[in-house]
Order: C-alpha cells, then structure tokens, then sequence
C-alpha cells in the first residue's frame, strides 16, 4: 500500500490568495478541469509530502455558502458530499469581517476546519493586528498564518491540516456560531423535531440543516422531499411553521435575520481579536484608482489598454503565426516528398494537415491573449474595466465584463469566447457567447476585401466599415432579443469587490496562460481533426468521377505540340511559344480542379443548396464557397477562385470572372453581410460547445445565426430588387 | 495627501450628482450644514463621492438583497462613497474597509442616514 491518501480543499473569498496558496502549494503539478456539469473550473493538484498523498482541491472563490451562484453551489455540495479530509478556509487578514462570513458559514458545515490567515502583511501594513491564538480559542479551530506571495506558513499549513485529518475531535464542536435567544430556540426546536422524523434518511447535520431550512434553502429542501418522501411536505409544512414565528419576532424574513445575526456574531470575534492602530496609511491602491478610473483618464486609459493588448496579440502574434505556417507548408512538403501517393496521403496532408494546420495557427494568439487577460485579472485591472464599462453593457443586458470577449472578437472569435471565461454569471457568459459570433473576425476581411474592391470599387472603405457596424448593431439587437426571452430572468447582482492593486506573480500567470492554451490544444484537436477530415472527404470524392473531356491526354497533347513547335521556330519566338503552353495548362489544370470540385459530394451539396442560396442572389459557386467557409472562413476567397476559374495570386482576376459571373453588387452585398453573420468556423462551433458545455447552445448559435444571416442577405438582396437596384 | 485632502471640498461644490428631482430638494438641505449629523433618510445613490452614511435598511428582495447583506452591507455599517463611474454608473463604495462597486439601481435599495461629509475615507 503506497501512503495514506488525504484530501484537503481549499475555501476562500475571492481575491483572498487562494488560488496563490493554492500554486505554491501544488506548483505545476495541477489538473485543471470543469466541475461535472457546470462551466466552473476545478482545479485539482497532488503532492507527496510529510509521508502523505495530498489531494488539494480548490473550491471556487465565494463570499457566501448560500446557493443562488453555480460557484456557491459547487463550493457547497463539495464539502457536504464529497466529504473532504479537511477544509482550509483562507482568511484575508486584511479584510477580516468579509472573510469570516464565510468561514463561519464553512464551520456550520460540521467538517474539519482549519483557518489560514493570509496576507498578514498586507494587513500589518494597514496597522492592523490580528491574535491568531485568541481567534483560535474563540471559534474552535486552529489558524495559521501564511504569506501566499511569499511562500511563507505554507508547510505549517500543511502540517496542521494534516495533523487535524488524523486526530479524531469530535464533530459536531461545542463552540459553534450563536444565534440570539430566540433564535437558537427556534433552531434548537426544529432541531429536536428533524431528528424526530428524518432520523438518518439525511447525513448531515441536523442543526444545519435545521438552519437551512428556516433559512428557505431550496436546494434543500428539494433534497428533503427527495430523501424523505411523503414526510418531506410536513416536514416543510413545520418549517413554515417556525420561519413565519421568527419573523413575527424579527418583521423581517429568516434570511436576512440569520445574515444579520451572523455578522453580529462575526463583529463580536472581530471586537476581540483585531486592533487597529490609527498609523496614518498611504494607500496605494486608492491613488492608482484616482488615475485609472479617473472620470477625464479612466476611459482613454482602458482604450489604450484594450489597444496595446490588441496588438500585442495580434501583431505580435503575427511572427511564430508565420513561423507555424511554414512549419506546416514544410511539413506537408517533406510529407509528399516522402510518402507514396495514395489516397491516405491525400487525407494526410490534404485533411489533417490542412485543417488542424489552419487551426493550430491560432495558439500563438491564444497564448498572448491569455497572458494579457492573466496580467488583467491578477493585478485586479479586469473589475474596473467592469465598472468603466459596466452602463454600457448593461443597456444590452450584459455585464460590464462581457465587453473584453466582444472586442477580442474582431481579432479571432476562438479566444474571444474564451475569454468570455472571465464572467460568473452563466446567463451572462451563455449570453456573450452568442453574440461575440458577430463581431467580424479577421479572417473574413479578406472576403469583403474581394467582394467590395470588386463590386464597390470606390466606396469599398465605407462598405466594408458599415459591415462592421451591422455586425454591432445585430450583436445588440440579439443581446437584448435574447435576454427577454431565452436568457430571461433577473439580472444577477453587479455587486462587485474592487480589490486592491497588486502585482502579479510570473508563475501563476503562466500557469494561468498555459492551463486555457492546453485545454484549447486538447479540445480543438479533437473535433477540428473530425471536421477537417469530413469536409476533405466530401471535397475529394467520389474519386472516380466522369470528367467532360480527358484532361491528361489533352495536357499530354499540348506538350506533344509544344514540344514539336519549339524545334520548329527560332529562338526568337520561343519565349512567347512557351508563355503560350503554360497558359493552356494553366488553364487545363484549373478547368480539371473546377470540375472535380463541381463534381465532388461537396460540390452536390452545394448544388443541392442552391435553390437556398437562389432567394438571396448566390449561385451555386457561391454555396460551395460559403460551405467551405464552415471550416475557415479564409478558405472562401480561395474556393471562389477555383470556382470561378482563376489562378490563386491573381487577385484582379477573381475580380474581373466574378464580374462576369452575373453577380451584382447587390447580390455581392447581400453575399458579404451572409459572411458576417453565418456561422463563424468549425472552431468557433467547436468553442462554443466546450465553453457552455453543452451541443444544444452551439447547434443553437449555428442555426440561429445562419438563419439570421439568410434573413439579412434576403431582405437586402430583395428589397434592393424592388427597389431597383438589382442591376449591375 | 494634501492633494487628498483638498479635493472633497472641491468635488463637493463643484459636481453634484442629482439623480432626480426630489434628491435635489434633500441635497439642498445639506448643501446648508452639511457637516452636522443628518437624521434624513435618504437612498444610497442620492449620496455623492465623498459622502458617507450610515445604513438603516436595505430594500428589494430576493438574491439581490441577500447578496448585499452577505458584502457586509447590513444594518448599521458605515459606508463611503468613492467615486462614480465616468458613466456615472455604478459607483464605487468603501465599507468594512474593502471597495466594492454597486449599479446605481442597487443601490437605491440601501437606504442610509446620519449622512454627512468626510475627509477620510469610511473605515
């Protein structure tokens, strides 16, 4: 038998060093995962120490147990089933009261508690002293202090927690959080009542539970009629019963009531064991938020640092994007050098290469993005980008936070739905998701690039900049469509810690910027991979197709004439005789790639599609186009090239056949607004459905937003028809 | 600090923030001693930056009121407002030593008294 297995779990408000203790704790050695069901993260580490197998997982940051947030019903359920060895609750020293809140909370709980008392420091700095062995003798449980940054009380932590999951004391403790009079002989009423009739159909704490109930606790209460069955309406019948006795005696609801006394008692402890020095302090934090949401600076300086991230990620990303891309074209080269032809070749290079290629490119912008979104959160920059842009996305029914993932949109929309990680609400988070699609990505400015330079020659800046807008303008109307119907409900509270500045800390920035760049490399892997090697199967077969004229015995022919002319003229001539063969097979090689891709099962697709493309003006080509564009949006410049016959680098070529090709610049606008809005790529999908962790929201965003693209495209296409302006 | 120090009497004069009309008419009873102790009740986003207040109650219902609760913000506490945003929403309070920021529809659920000014901040 190896050694003994202990798991602790990590507790703490948010901005407590938490998740600092927890790095130094665990180091590398982390598991980053979401907690079944939810899109919270969980994190999890191992470390061999002291003779022990230490299990530390860290609960998501919290300021309460009461479970309206997924984080506090995560946090909740995990101590109460899971059954931790010990519960460590960090305990910011500096922000004593707030933090106790919660403890006390986790000490109702009945499990093994230990408090760290975390950035004594920070706290000292503050003149404020705290007696940890007072603190300790008050409430029952052993504190520690630690120094998270620093490193420093860690292994005392350790040592005590571990000390603690081997002693065998007592649970439920003596000393535990009072209640005034009235109420503990509520509790201790409908205590001695639960114990009565739910006997052991619960394992908790009947106290606690006593508690909960009285305080409306519908989880549960769901979770007493499901374990107790016919007995579970009397047994809230009796709760109603002692809830309306306090409020007659309070005039307000238990809740609130608890709340209050709760902190009554939490002022209590506080009374005793901190001192505070009236030493005159210069905060630091406050003087920085005198600049950075200064009413004149706070906005220039947010934009600014939204730019310098734009670019860093993007211009920045731009140089090992190349370096990525040649690594693939060699890669694919060395590839075809060396392995013989066959069809698994074609899926190789063609299929797998291409298409994982086309989407592995986006890690150096990934890692960049995140490393910038690290360095926001971790020195407490991302909550007053919130509370400067907070009125504005509330007018769409968002929070001040969704704007990070909405802007990051215009670069790539993959990062920026990750990004959309940043938002607690999951209403909030589901809702960003949605509508970042429509803020126009990179990748399809060069569609518009063609479209508007061919078809709006003059005027193609403002066209392509009011494809833009709209994008805006329809993310808006969605946002709010959505947040009356599908998303309804109460706005949850804006209610936000504006934390103290500080610095942050290379490693957990890197281990932040590696765990979400991992994760993306995994996941996308996976469904990229299918989907690529779909979309090269229906774009490569069938293999055996009839081509309308024999294009290798034609290509064989002009070779042959070639060949024959240039013994025949004179040197002069030979330059013009050989511009003229390369022409001809150009043009035999590209009449063959039109025909097998009109042939292929995409091309059918695209064919079969083309009365759902006919209302809004795009021919069958066009369809094609924009079903390869499923997989990237930039292949489809280059399928319009194959399809409507042009070489790839001539790029006025494309201009003149689509010209030819009976587009008008209706039907060319009503074509670049179906761009901007139908769905993104496979690799958005992809995102969508990893982040809210469920298929229905991405099929969801694939058909409400194609449907909204057709919709637009065909009120342009058609209402510029009845209104004239059908002719080219 | 001196800078500090002078910049509430600055703000006081030169920025009401008026959220409606009837704010106004309390604000004017203030504006007259606005260094005395205040029995008026009156809602947290009637408040200016650089006021502070004491808590009486908090309305609403439902997770809002509980969440309020849970960030300390219970009967009796003192808080302070820092600033607004540029946007004039939310606003930045200091309570129980910590900053925390509220929409301005939040927090005319917080009802205070004993409003007054200060030149310190509220802890």
């Amino acid at each position: 038998m190896g050694p003994k297995q202990i798991r602790i779990a990590l507790a703490g408000n948010p901005n407590s060093g938490k998740t600092t203790i927890f790095n130094s704790i665990t180091g590398t050695r982390q598991k980053v995962g979401n907690w079944p069901g939810v899109t919270v993260e969980k994190k999890e580490g191992s470390i061999h120490k002291f003779g022990y197998h230490l299990k530390i997982i860290d609960l998501p940051g919290t300021y309460s147990l009461t479970p309206f947030s997924i984080e506090e019903i995560v946090a909740r359920n995990f101590v109460l089933e899971e059954h931790p060895d010990v519960v460590i609750v960090i305990i910011d020293a500096s922000n004593l009261e707030r933090s106790l809140y919660l403890a006390t909370q986790i000490r109702e709980l009945d499990c093994k508690v230990i408090f760290a008392l975390n950035m004594q420091d920070v706290a000292r700095s503050r003149g404020i002293k705290i007696d940890a062995d007072k603190m300790s003798q008050l409430l029952d449980v052993p504190v520690v202090f630690t120094v998270g940054n620093k490193n420093e009380g860690v292994d005392i932590l350790l040592e005590k927690a571990i000390e603690l999951a081997e002693s065998d004391i007592e649970l439920p403790r003596t000393r535990r959080v009072k209640y005034s009079k009235d109420i503990e002989k509520c509790i201790e009423n409908f205590k001695t009542y639960l114990e009565k009739t739910i006997g052991d159909n619960l394992s908790y704490n009947p106290r606690w539970i006593a508690i909960k109930l009285l305080e409306d606790d519908k989880i549960l209460k769901d979770r007493v009629i499901e374990k107790t069955g016919d007995k579970g309406s009397e047994i809230l019948e009796q709760a109603r019963i002692h809830r309306s006795h306090i409020m007659n005696i309070f005039d307000d609801d238990p809740e609130i009531t608890f709340t209050d006394e709760r902190y009554g008692f939490i002022a209590g402890i506080v009374k005793e064991v901190m001192t505070t020095s009236t030493m005159q302090r210069i905060d630091i934090s406050r003087n920085i938020d005198m600049v950075l949401t200064n009413r004149f600076l706070g906005f220039p300086i947010f934009i600014f640092f939204i730019w310098a991230m734009f670019q860093l990620t993007f211009t920045l990303g731009a140089y090992p994007m190349e370096w990525i891309e040649t690594g693939i074209g060699m890669l694919s080269g060395f590839m075809g050098a060396r392995l013989p032809d066959s069809i698994l070749k074609d899926l190789l290079i063609d299929g797998i290469i291409a298409g994982v290629g086309s989407v592995i490119i986006f890690l150096p912008n990934i890692l960049i993005l995140f490393f910038c979104i690290a360095i926001f959160e971790d020195t407490g920059y991302m909550s007053r980008a919130a509370f400067l842009m907070d009125k504005i996305m509330h007018l769409i029914g968002l929070h001040g936070k969704s704007f990070i993932p909405m802007l990051m949109g215009f670069g790539c929309n993959v990062p920026a739905i990750m990004a959309a990680r940043t938002l607690e609400s999951e209403k909030d988070r589901i809702l960003t998701i949605l509508i970042t699609p429509f803020m126009s990505c990179s990748a399809r400015l060069p569609i518009y690039i063609v479209l508007a330079g061919t078809f709006f020659p003059r005027r193609a800046g403002t066209v392509i900049f009011s494809i833009y807008l709209a994008g805006i303008v329809l993310s808006i109307l969605t946002g709010r469509l959505f947040r009356s119907t599908l998303l309804r409900g109460m706005d949850a509270p804006f209610v936000m810690e504006l934390p103290p500045y500080r610095i942050p800390m290379l490693k957990s920035l890197m281990i932040h910027m590696w765990d979400r760049s991992k994760m993306f490399l995994k996941k996308m892997g996976g469904i990229i991979l299918i989907g690529s090697v779909i979309i090269w199967t229906l774009s490569s077969f069938p293999s055996n197709i009839e081509y309308s004229a024999d294009y290798a015995i034609k290509m064989k022919v002009a070779k042959q004439t070639f060949e024959e002319q240039t013994t025949l003229v004179q040197e002069k001539e030979l330059g013009q005789l050989k511009q003229k063969y390369e022409e001809e097979t150009k043009d035999l090689k590209r009449k063959l790639r039109t025909e097998t891709t009109e042939k292929s099962y995409i091309g059918h697709i695209g064919k079969f599609m083309a009365p759902f493309f006919a209302p809004i003006g795009i021919d069958w080509r066009g369809s094609v186009a924009l079903l390869t564009g499923f997989v990237a949006k930039e292949i489809v410049v280059s399928t319009m090239g194959v399809l409507y016959a042009v070489e790839d680098d001539e790029a006025d070529a494309l201009k003149h056949a689509l010209r030819e090709s009976g587009m008008t610049p209706l039907s060319a606008l009503g074509m670049m607004f179906f761009v901007l809005l139908y769905v993104p790529c496979l690799a958005t999908i992809a995102t969508i459905r990893k982040e809210t962790q469920s298929w229905r929201w991405a099929l969801f965003s694939v058909a409400y937003s194609t449907l909204l693209a057709w919709g637009v495209a065909f009120a342009i296409y058609q209402g510029g028809m009845l209104l004239g302006f059908g002719i080219a | 600090m001196r800078l500090e120090r002078d910049l509430p009497k600055k703000s006081w004069y030169k920025t009401p923030i008026i959220n409606c009309s009837e704010s106004n008419k309390i604000s004017q009873t203030k504006m007259d001693t606005p260094f005395l102790k205040n029995t008026t009740e009156i809602k947290l986003s009637e408040l200016r930056e650089k006021q502070t207040g004491r808590i009486v109650r908090i309305g609403g219902h439902g997770h809002l009121r509980r969440r309020l609760l849970e960030m300390g913000l219970i009967k009796g506490t003192r808080v302070y407002v820092e600033k607004y945003a540029p946007l004039k929403d939310p606003l930045e309070l200091i309570v129980k030593g910590y900053h925390v920021s509220l929409r301005v529809e939040e927090a005319a659920q917080v009802i205070l008294d004993e409003v007054s000014q200060e030149l310190t901040d509220g802890s």
